[in-house]
């Protein structure tokens, strides 16, 4: 952690309170003690009737688990089945262990942990092409030329501080170089990627014939080059690059590195989870949440099914089945679920309509996403689309709508405004309202 | 003044002439407005009819006259000036603006006679009269289900009492500055449960490894603020146990994977707040069940991968049918590898 409301400082229009406060959480000194807004306020040398401090809500969320299906996931064939209509097509419908909630056919082991999860049935958005769509769904903004958004998973790290100081605050895996990091934040709040959770984390120890006090020398020689140019530009930019290679150096040092191999646990459990990049994803994803990291994204992707849509995903279903309903087993058994949101999103739906080649295209007015653990409230279904999967007809909920849901959940007050370095004001999902309904 | 709201102004300024001339009666005419289309989101932080806390959205409050005025800073209604008074220009936008409320979604807008009347109120100095606020011990009438949102939970959360996170802190003094900055060197994060809560959240997480039974000590003048704890992956053991009980707001502990064992948990017979208690992967067994019968208020406890048996399971769910119970994991059975057949073609 590093503090709910010592992170009040994270607000980088201050240097002072920079230094103060994230300059403690992230070099390590370790914990912080935040004590009531007030006094943490005085502590920090902040005014407490500033109403630009940051104050965060009670959460029942500590750390997020998003799982993003990249290429626009069908809710028809998955979350949102419309059994006995044309739109169905030829995929069967099963039941769950939710009353009146069912899946499709491919879905056994998530129908089997539904009384722990709730379905957003009524998301809709206007972005119907790939890259806009999932810059949205990750920033809550739309792509634009002018700025780079932060993604939640940033803002997360940003607004929560870390929890575990030499673990990194949002780790992306099977994804990260194309997608939104840190955007205009400062690049401390960048996402380390994990290529292949197989492979874990790369280069974390030191290059062969390197010793431990040679690499110290080689350190400490690197900060005397730097020191000048420190002294002569003191920027945030040229602190929070610093930053980043001690954060690096704080990494390989971890004593929690292990939460990165996923070799550690048990066969029975790994195959459980899958054998393949996505089940191992959602396990390294529970090793990391478990060791104290705030936000982890995996990226399953493939989803794009323009032809042979009800054939593809016969082989993309099982591995998502699989891994997903492992990972919220396992986190419920392990007393993580409470604490930990899994959301499991896409950028957008598919076409109701079957076209010629048996495919489904794009379709953002109308699809799903679904949210467990972390204070929701599990075995529903929020909102509903017309009979056919066409329209929201209840509760359509916004992209930023959802983001605000996520925020909301850990404690991140959704009117809280941070300004941009050119001097424009975001929130972390705009201007979404919360869910509350489906939280407990 | 933006040149949309310029061009609403011949709407709004149209109705005010021909209105009659007598003084806005806030109670009588600005009230119901609100109370018909604003006060079901923006009142006080209560617990609504399935015992879940709902917060102000946006923060702003219309429930109360001291809510209305302090809301945004005073700035959402200015006496005498309700071209500046926030609230007006967020009622005046147009129907399809995200900033307009109430918002599309949840509500109709509001006529022009309404905004005329709150523009009206405002001009004339936003005074209250008698008006304190809505009646106190009032409720929300529960709202009939229309079953419009599809499936229902299966179980109704039933009615709770106020949160603990409220009881709980009541009366107690925050803790001074100076014994929690003796915290900024680790190996305990400590953070206060949220908004102006005196009560605390400890974690152990990053440090686990320098968490043992002596350094659990550091947490002794913290004892009557800590409201949740997390030593799990700890070197905490059975003897730390005795300062763990004498924690009386303790309502969440964990210590999974710790070494904590029968001898240990037999001391959590005091944590009479107790809600969860996380035992997964330690080496807690039966003994340790017998422990935990006297405790009311335990709604989750974690035994997983532990020496616990299923009859001891059976009998503490017997004594206590609220309490969920945790000693397996549903997980599914093993999948097809990479190597699995490839679908078949059409």
């Amino acid at each position: 952690m590093t503090l709910r409301n010592l992170t009040a400082s994270a607000d980088l229009d201050s240097r002072r309170m920079f230094l103060s406060g994230m300059a403690r959480s992230l070099l390590g000194v370790g914990a912080l003690a935040s004590f009531g807004p007030t006094a943490l306020a005085r502590a920090l040398n902040q005014d407490p009737q500033d109403p630009q401090r940051l104050v965060l809500g009670p959460a029942t969320a500590k750390h997020v688990i998003y799982l993003f299906m990249s290429g626009g996931m069908s809710h028809i064939d998955t979350l949102d089945p419309k059994p006995g209509r044309p739109t169905q097509g030829p995929m069967g419908v099963i039941s769950t262990r939710a009353d009146g909630v069912q899946l499709g056919e491919h879905l056994p082991n998530l129908a089997n942990q539904m009384d722990k999860c709730c379905i957003v049935s009524s998301m809709t958005s206007n972005q119907g092409a790939h890259a806009q769509a999932q810059y949205l769904m990750r920033t809550g903004y739309e792509l634009r030329g002018t700025i780079q958004h932060p993604s939640l998973g940033a803002w997360c790290h940003r607004m929560l501080g870390r929890q575990n100081a030499t673990l990194p605050g949002h780790v992306i895996v099977g994804g990260g170089s194309d997608m939104p990091g840190a955007g205009f934040f400062p690049p401390q709040f960048q996402p380390l990627p994990i290529g292949s959770a197989d492979e874990g984390l790369q280069n974390a120890s030191l290059p062969g014939g390197v010793s431990e006090s040679r690499f110290r020398r080689r350190l400490e020689l690197l900060g005397q080059l730097d020191q000048t140019f420190a002294q002569r530009h003191k920027q945030l930019s040229v602190n929070s690059y610093s930053q980043a290679y001690e954060d690096a150096v704080k990494l390989m040092r971890s004593s929690d590195l292990v939460a990165f191999d996923t070799d550690m646990e048990p066969a029975s459990l790994k195959d459980a989870y899958g054998d393949n990049p996505f089940g191992r994803g959602c396990l390294l994803a529970r090793r990391l949440v478990e060791h104290g990291v705030r936000f982890v994204e995996v990226v399953a992707g493939g989803w794009d099914t323009h032809n042979d849509n009800f054939d593809r995903l016969e082989t993309l279903l099982p591995p998502i089945d699989q891994g997903l309903g492992a990972l919220l087993a396992d986190l419920d058994a392990r007393g993580l679920l409470d604490e930990t949101m899994v959301v499991l999103t896409s950028e957008f739906g598919r076409t109701p309509d079957i076209d010629q080649d048996d495919g489904r295209n794009h379709y953002p007015k109308a699809f799903s996403a679904l949210l467990a653990g972390g204070g929701v409230r599990g075995g529903q279904r929020y909102g509903r689309t017309d009979k056919d999967g066409r329209e929201c007809e209840t509760e359509p909920t916004t992209i930023q709508d959802l983001n605000a849901t996520i925020a909301h959940a850990c404690g991140i007050p959704t009117d809280y405004v941070v300004t941009s370095p050119s001097g424009r004001p975001f929130r972390v999902a705009d201007k979404g309202m919360p869910i509350t309904e489906i939280l407990a | 003044m933006s040149p949309r709201q310029l061009s609403l102004l011949p709407l709004l300024l149209a109705p005010a002439v021909a209105q009659s001339k007598g003084k806005v009666d806030f109670e009588r005419q600005v009230w119901p407005i609100l109370e018909k289309s604003c006060v079901e989101c923006h009142r006080e932080t209560h617990t609504d009819e399935n015992g879940r806390t709902v917060r102000p959205k946006g923060k702003v409050m219309l429930d109360t006259a001291a809510n209305i005025a302090r809301s945004k800073g005073g700035k959402l209604f200015v006496a005498h000036e309700p071209d500046d008074s926030m609230v007006v220009e967020s009622i005046s936008l147009p129907a399809d603006d995200e900033d307009r409320m109430p918002p599309q979604k949840k509500g109709p807008p509001l006529s022009k006679e309404q905004i005329d009347t709150i523009r009206r109120w405002i001009d004339e100095g936003a005074e209250f009269g008698k008006w304190t606020g809505e009646k106190a011990g009032q409720t929300e009438k529960p709202k009939p289900s229309t079953g419009k949102t599809g499936t229902q939970p299966k179980a109704q959360p039933k009615k709770k009492g106020p949160s603990p996170l409220v009881t709980l802190a009541k009366g107690l003094k925050p803790l001074d500055e100076k014994t929690l900055a003796g915290f900024a060197d680790g190996p305990f994060q400590v953070q206060s449960v949220g908004d102006d809560n005196p009560l605390l959240t400890v974690t152990a997480c990053g440090h686990t490894d320098e968490v043992n039974d002596q350094s659990l000590a550091r947490l002794r003048p913290l004892q009557e603020h800590i409201f949740e704890l997390d030593l799990g992956r700890s070197q905490v053991g059975d003897a730390g146990c005795a300062l763990l009980a004498k924690m009386p707001r303790l309502t969440h502990l964990d210590l999974r994977q710790t070494k904590v064992g029968n001898q240990g948990v037999k001391e959590f017979a005091a944590l009479k707040e107790l809600r969860s208690l996380n035992l997964f992967g330690t080496e807690v067994g039966d003994y340790a069940m017998l422990a935990l019968e006297p405790l009311e208020h335990l709604e989750k406890l974690y035994v997983w991968q532990t020496e616990v048996s299923a009859k001891a399971v059976v009998r503490l769910r017997e004594l206590h049918p609220e309490l969920r119970i945790v000693f397996s994991a549903d997980l599914p059975e093993a999948g097809e590898g990479d190597d699995a057949p490839a679908p078949r073609r059409r």
